[in-house]
């Protein structure tokens, strides 16, 4: 699957998504936040240094 | 629909597994990698900031504003406690002008700075003047060093200035030609004091009519309000939602101890109670939170007890024997002022040579000069010894005659709240605390327990017994359907009693409060996401 039908795939799931934060419970609205950061965390450790991105940090 | 977390998750997932199959191997793999990671990461920054804007707001709305205002009633208790102190009818105009207090530094003063001796010298000069008598450079004549020194100190004071950093000079040219000026000073104070006792009685006497006129109090009555203010002030310190609140964020409690299906909960409630059925009905429940409250208070008292229990058995053992506190003895007091007087006033005819110039200097002899000056300085240190007897029958005769048959630990509570000097000087031979500070701390605290009107255990228990005291308050709490053993009072587990204790009463205030432990739990969960986010920036 090319990189744009990925991308236009991500935006129909979104649309079924409810983005109504209140209706989550306490307890999910910080399992949620936990999961957002530690993806990101994930994103940063898994990005590949290259000689153009080397020292960009 | 499914819900954002859903979402999030499946999102995740499927993130994951197309990062895992994305090739590699090329420098332009590498670069589209990269590229699509970089998209998802801004996507997955826009999440984290909507989220975190959702929870400060949420943790926000379930914030409580402690309505609390103690600051009035902390000013009516401090101004009760003013008036107590000074109608106090145990000690004298020594204690209630707080020269015990000043002389108890001085004597003390290995431990202090240049700057706090000449603030203890400026109190007592103030406390000298506030009782009617101004005092000048000739009544500091216990040795010509003496006089030396407060002669530069009262012309640096009477100027107003506040520059005493030609004095520091002064002092330490002094001090090593004589070492024991600290104490000298404290004895030639001592002499001030004892001479115009008369002015100070008087002006006591004038400050207790005032006060009973302004406040309409009399020592009785005053005793009777502070009850009341202290039981007020100590029911608006209680730890309510707001502390808790706190507690939590800032760790000190764990907040998952206080869901009700933590173990710790159910096992703190159910070993407290000696029928545990009693949690689930609503009325005994309410009974039992309110059984845990006094509990805690008495605990409170018990533990503030056996904290200064070995000044009560000290106290117990040296003077509790009817024979150091034979009335004969009493009359010392007398005998040894008079000899102070005497010795001070052979100490003044000589010390006279030295400081009133003489009409003919130049028939001053150095030897003749240096001899009295040797005389001066053993007749001062003589006369130390004497104040030492001074201070011992000082006690006998103004502390320890209070002491009857009838004497209980209350009693002594209020005799060394009385008599400052000697509760420090007890506090240091007891405890063995040698830095100053730590003395006024532990003495500090010890005033806070025996200012306390409120104590109910040391005043109907039996004297001196720790195990009778332990033991009063466990049969009352055992008939109470609280189980609370031996070991729950133990000194060394009296503290992880109290926190048990502390739990209960917690998960009443939340109860009662518009949180629950799972909102706290969540401004805990924020707080902490606040503090890492703050240490990564």
């Amino acid at each position: 699957m090319s990189n744009k039908k990925k991308g236009e795939v991500m935006k129909k799931e979104e649309n079924k998504v409810d983005f109504d934060l209140s209706v989550l419970t306490l307890s999910e609205l910080i399992n949620l936040h936990e999961k957002v950061i530690s993806f990101l965390q994930y994103l940063n450790e898994n990005e590949i240094i290259t000689e153009e991105n080397k020292g960009e940090d | 629909m499914a819900n954002f977390l859903q979402f999030i998750e499946e999102d995740i997932k499927s993130k994951k597994t197309l990062f895992s199959t994305m090739p590699t191997s090329t420098k332009t793999n590498k670069r589209k990698y990269n590229e699509k990671i970089s998209e998802v990461r801004s996507k997955y920054e826009e999440y984290r900031i909507s989220v975190k804007k959702y929870l400060d707001l949420k943790s926000k709305s379930f914030n409580v504003s402690d309505k609390r205002n103690i600051t009035e009633l902390t000013e009516i208790v401090a101004d009760l406690e003013n008036i107590k102190f000074i109608l106090n009818p145990t000690n004298t105009y020594f204690e209630k002008m707080g020269f015990e207090t000043l002389l108890y530094q001085l004597e003390n003063y290995r431990d202090l700075q240049f700057s706090s001796l000449k603030s203890i010298i400026n109190e007592l000069l103030d406390k000298i003047s506030m009782g009617g008598y101004k005092a000048l450079k000739e009544d500091f004549n216990y040795t010509y060093y003496i006089n030396e020194f407060m002669s530069s100190f009262l012309d640096i004071r009477n100027s107003g200035s506040d520059n005493y950093d030609h004095l520091t000079e002064i002092f330490e040219k002094i001090y090593w030609e004589n070492p024991e000026l600290i104490k000298h000073l404290e004895l030639n104070f001592r002499k001030i004091i004892r001479k115009n006792e008369k002015k100070f009685i008087d002006y006591v006497n004038k400050l207790q009519t005032n006060i009973k006129i302004n406040s309409g109090l009399d020592y009785e009555a005053c005793l009777d309000k502070l009850k009341i203010a202290h039981r007020d002030l100590n029911l608006s310190n209680q730890e309510n939602i707001s502390d808790i609140i706190e507690l939590s964020k800032s760790g000190e409690i764990d907040i998952n101890s206080y869901f009700e299906d933590s173990k710790v909960r159910m096992t703190t409630f159910s070993d407290l109670m000696i029928d545990p059925k009693d949690i689930e009905d609503e009325v005994k429940l309410e009974k039992f939170y309110s059984n845990i409250e006094r509990l805690k208070s008495n605990a409170d008292e018990y533990g503030n007890y056996v904290n200064f229990s070995p000044l009560i058995i000290d106290f117990k053992t040296k003077y509790l024997n009817k024979e150091l506190v034979a009335p004969s003895k009493i009359s010392a007091l007398k005998e040894i002022d008079n000899k102070i007087s005497a010795s001070e006033n052979k100490l003044t005819k000589l010390n006279k040579k030295l400081i009133t110039p003489s009409k003919f200097p130049f028939l001053k002899k150095e030897t003749d000069e240096k001899n009295i000056k040797f005389e001066s300085i053993k007749l001062a240190n003589e006369l130390n010894d004497m104040y030492k007897t001074y201070k011992e029958e000082y006690f006998k005769e103004k502390v320890l005659s209070k002491v009857n048959e009838s004497f209980t630990v209350t009693d002594l509570l209020h005799l060394y709240y009385s008599f400052d000097y000697y509760k420090k000087s007890a506090i240091k031979s007891v405890f063995e605390v040698e830095n100053y500070d730590e003395i006024v701390t532990f003495s500090d605290n010890f005033d806070l327990f025996a200012m306390n009107p409120n104590n109910v255990i040391v005043c109907a228990a039996a004297l001196y017994d720790e195990a009778n005291i332990a033991k009063v308050i466990i049969n009352k709490y055992r008939l109470l359907n609280i189980n609370i053993t031996d070991e729950d009072l133990n000194p060394e587990d009296l503290s992880n009693f109290l926190e048990k204790l502390k739990l209960v009463l917690r998960v009443k205030e939340i109860n009662k409060s518009s949180l629950t432990v799972e909102k706290l739990w969540f401004i805990t969960q924020v707080h902490k996401i606040d503090v890492a986010e703050n240490k990564e920036n």
